[in-house]
């Protein structure tokens, strides 16, 4: 919420009027247009993840198997038994649907209100990058948010176009260190090997446990984190309980061993591969327990297009310069090295023993190698 | 060979996809931009699916599908079959039966859409298609900005906003009006 505020409260010192003028289209926005606009704004920052279960994207896909925890945060927000009524007798009328379209589907000419809350330079990430560094003590994640913010501005393809999120000419090194920030805390914390095996852990825990428990969007705000946990830590004391083998694990801090990793330059050939050592390490160790981690979707690093980029999936980012609009891509020496995705998957294996490990790790690699 | 990975019904979507286009027209190429515009016309007339498209260089574009292609690729559901490193052309493969067989009530739903768009679309160019998709997206975007209409000056106004020159004004007006007639927008 704060980095939404300071987002919104830099842009509309740059282009108020002109955001002002767009804003003032939407009905709800018509009276005390910026007000509104920044308190929306200023909610889908605070809300955006309210929808969220227990543990994250840990149980996302096992509690929410039909839906996301973005559709939960829209229901929320919008829905009279939550938070409807209250954020429009607080606020304004209709601020819960302007909030929840923020999240899901903005009108046209909010859509830069959507991009502070998650774009390519947003309030979301600016926050948790620097939270989670803090937390999980590493260096790695850190970045001059202040003078990040300072240099972003807003700019508008002739006097009819969208509002867009754009960057000033000395904001581009601030911005790198965005994305390199984005870059080592994936590939250091969000993906290192122990964080994935007891993210795996969590969820065969949440899967072994009766679906009734979470099939209504109230169960599932139900069970928050504390319920979660001691739900958690009653099943590894008592092998009665559903999902002991797997609570137990966390518990005891007794994880299964990498024996095999894909690179995270590798693409969708590699993840082939993978499957193939999987399948065969399985039959050839038929005493060890194995468990693999091959993520579905590449994790963005940064969405911007660079000279000579045929990827459709990235993007123009504006950069000003002396009033006129370049490509960031085109500017930043840095992001043309840096890829725009990636992924990492793990073969994982329940062996403590150092010689089978390594055995085991040789193995995969002549299969991975031979396939 | 069977599945190695788990699959979703939007995986069993964009696979079946394939293989209607690739039925329809076995000579077409069917490249990433292709598969983008067929899978985000079936989104516009309601095929239920998680993908969320926004718009792109090329027109409408949805990052999960993107993956969801290399997904399928990696464990054989789909393959492609260019030989061309630049441009791809997928077709089913032999892990699909597979996938299909595990999705067959859902997919016989939304057969008769899923034709329907291949037997329209599948055979025209990715130009064509990036055409006709940016084009339902700009009528959705002014549409979606208010007001009463009529709609076409804005929406092609919008349309060359995105597209720049890319496009002649005659291709534009006169995909505006087919897909008027065929009611995907309105005038």
């Amino acid at each position: 919420m704060e980095m939404a505020s300071r987002i919104f409260d830099q842009l509309a010192s740059r282009q108020g009027a002109v955001m002002e003028e767009i804003f003032r289209l939407i009905p709800e926005l018509k009276e005390h247009t910026m007000a509104r606009a920044r308190q929306v704004c200023r909610l889908a920052g605070l809300l955006h993840d309210v929808g969220h279960c227990c543990f994250s994207h840990a149980a996302e896909k096992v509690l929410q198997q039909d839906s996301d925890h973005e559709a939960l945060t829209v229901k929320v927000i919008i829905e009279k038994q939550y938070l409807r009524d209250k954020l429009d007798a607080l606020f304004f009328p209709g601020c819960a649907d302007l909030t929840a379209s923020l999240i899901d589907n903005p009108v046209p000419q909010l859509q830069i209100l959507k991009d502070i809350v998650s774009g390519q330079i947003d309030a979301d990430r600016t926050d948790y990058l620097l939270r989670d560094s803090y937390h999980c003590g590493v260096d790695y994640g850190r970045f001059d948010y202040r003078r990040l913010i300072e240099c972003l501005t807003v700019w508008q393809d002739g006097n009819s176009g969208p509002l867009e999120m754009a960057i000033n000419r000395d904001g581009i090194h601030n911005f790198e260190s965005l994305i390199l920030a984005r870059y080592q805390m994936n590939t250091q914390v969000y993906y290192h090997r122990l964080r994935r095996i007891y993210d795996l852990y969590l969820k065969e825990f949440f899967l072994s446990l009766d679906p009734s428990n979470f099939n209504t969007p109230d169960k599932v705000l139900a069970l928050n984190d504390f319920r979660a946990t001691v739900q958690l830590m009653d099943a590894a004391k008592d092998d009665k309980l559903p999902g002991h083998k797997w609570a137990k694990r966390i518990v005891e801090r007794d994880h299964h061993r990498d024996v095999f990793s894909l690179d995270e330059r590798d693409g969708y050939l590699a993840l082939n591969k993978a499957g193939v050592v999987f399948s065969k390490i399985v039959n050839e160790f038929p005493d060890v327990e194995f468990l693999r981690d091959f993520p579905e979707k590449t994790t963005p690093i940064h969405k911007i297009a660079c000279p000579g980029d045929h990827d459709e999936s990235l993007i123009d980012f504006p950069l000003i310069d002396q009033g006129k609009r370049y490509s960031l891509g085109e500017r930043s020496q840095l992001l043309e090295k840096l890829p725009a995705s990636f992924r990492i998957g793990y073969i994982f294996a329940d062996t403590t023993d150092r010689d089978i490990k390594r055995e085991i790790a040789n193995r995969c690699r002549d299969i991975y190698q031979g396939s | 060979m069977s599945l190695v990975f788990e699959h979703r019904w939007e995986h069993a979507l964009v696979a079946s996809v394939i293989d209607a286009a690739k039925k329809e027209c076995p000579n077409c190429y069917l490249g990433r931009t292709a598969i983008q515009k067929l899978v985000y016309f079936l989104h516009v007339l309601e095929v239920p699916m998680s993908f969320k498209f926004r718009i792109h260089h090329f027109g409408p574009f949805c990052d999960e599908l993107a993956d969801t292609l290399d997904w399928l690729q990696a464990d054989g559901v789909i393959e492609d079959q260019s030989s061309q490193s630049r441009y791809s052309n997928f077709a089913s493969s032999e892990n699909w039966t597979e996938l299909e067989e595990g999705h067959l009530d859902q997919l016989s739903a939304h057969q008769e859409t899923i034709e329907s768009v291949v037997n329209a679309l599948g055979s025209m160019d990715s130009n064509t298609l990036e055409l006709i998709a940016t084009l339902d997206y700009s009528f959705r975007w002014v549409h979606a900005c208010g007001g009463n209409g009529p709609w076409k000056q804005s929406a092609i106004e919008k349309f060359k906003a995105i597209k720049g020159n890319k496009f002649k004004d005659e291709e534009i007006t006169e995909w505006y009006d087919r897909l008027v007639n065929a009611q995907l927008i309105k005038k």
